[in-house]
């Protein structure tokens, strides 16, 4: 199974080379949506998302021919997507909007939902949201998030900490301990 | 005995605790207060956008080809611009007698040049007009500005030579302008 999508990878790979729409087609459908729930948490807004989307995948066809097959495919691909909303989110000023969101998270179930920790985690900081995403969502090392952000390893780390922090104090204030 | 105790615990040895130790603390500790990130739902991207990105794959390619064409027509001419100061040079130095070749060589890679000249600044137009974020730059309006500096000066000698007469000498200097004007189309070339 694992070689089988391995395969199908790799000859998209190559015909993707070769400017095969319809190569280019499936390695989209493949990905897109992995791509673009990254870059939707990251950004927190659909149209820079899309946007991202776009220029990453220009990127990603542009740039193929410097995919050596080392890793996984995709996680060359999400490198690219999260390097590019780092950039937008470096040249976006940040608007605290941590209020609005947690005014709008009130506890209407009994278990805690997606859709809400989603919510919550928009809230933060994006300091704090980025090194969240990056090493709890996305599975990224401390060391490689320090490289793309331009931070150190000991400032990853107290930024998770803090940002969990936040997190369960404001799940604690909606009811979920 | 009490004394002999005290001396024993003190000249026991001090260790430290390792600090990968805080390591598996805060993990635990993480744990026990966990947040389930993985239940964070996932988002579909729209199918559309996948039309946006063969739309811009498409002009970049359209880009290239034509960057390509220019880069062409830039090498052609400054091949028919060495062949031309070679002759010149050849001609000063004596060869007097060469003086209807070298007037038939200046004729055709002069209407040659017009030609490809006016291609090429119609192809840096129209790349323009697809990639104006190049051409605002600082470095690409500097490039221009020296162009139209070079094409200036081009116009000038070419209007001397018509008025004195002298196109051996004048078509070389022509010429070595024209060369340093395709070596900045070279380099307007290279930013896109």
């Amino acid at each position: 199974m694992v070689s089988t999508k391995l395969e199908k990878e790799q000859r998209l790979v190559k015909q993707c080379l070769k400017g095969e729409r319809q190569a280019q087609h499936e390695l989209f459908m493949l990905y897109k949506d992995a791509m673009y729930t990254i870059v939707l948490r990251m950004m927190g807004n659909k149209e820079e998302a899309e946007d991202i989307l776009q220029e990453g995948f220009v990127s990603v066809f542009n740039n193929l021919g410097s995919y050596r097959g080392e890793g996984a495919l995709g996680g060359w691909m999400k490198t690219i997507f999260v390097r590019l909303a780092l950039r937008k989110l470096s040249n976006k000023k940040f608007t605290s909007d941590i209020d609005e969101h947690q005014e709008g998270a009130t506890q209407q179930d009994e278990h805690l939902t997606g859709e809400l920790l989603e919510k919550l985690i928009q809230g933060l900081d994006k300091g704090y949201r980025t090194v969240l995403l990056l090493v709890e969502v996305e599975g990224y090392k401390h060391k490689e998030v320090a490289e793309m952000l331009g931070i150190s390893e000991g400032t990853s780390k107290s930024q998770l900490s803090r940002a969990k922090a936040i997190l369960r104090e404001k799940l604690k204030k909606i009811g979920y301990e | 005995m009490n004394d002999l105790l005290k001396n024993i615990r003190q000249s026991l040895p001090q260790h430290k605790a390792p600090e990968e130790l805080w390591d598996g603390i805060a993990s635990q500790l993480d744990e026990e207060n966990s947040i389930p990130f993985e239940i964070l739902p996932t988002h579909t991207a729209p199918n559309k956008i996948f039309d946006r990105i063969y739309n811009e794959l498409e002009a970049k390619k359209t880009g290239k080809l034509r960057t390509l064409n220019i880069a062409y027509r830039v090498s052609a001419i400054a091949a028919s611009i060495a062949v031309v100061l070679t002759l010149s040079l050849f001609y000063k130095s004596g060869h007097t007698s060469n003086e209807p070749m070298l007037a038939s060589v200046e004729t055709v890679t002069t209407e040659t040049d017009l030609n490809m000249n006016a291609a090429i600044n119609k192809d840096l137009q129209d790349i323009c007009a697809e990639s104006p974020e190049v051409c605002s730059t600082k470095e690409f309006t500097s490039l221009k500005s020296k162009w139209l500096k070079l094409t200036a000066e081009i116009e000038r000698l070419q209007s001397l030579g018509a008025n004195y007469n002298q196109t051996d000498r004048i078509a070389m200097y022509i010429k070595r302008v024209e060369k340093d004007k395709f070596e900045v189309e070279r380099q307007m070339l290279v930013l896109f």
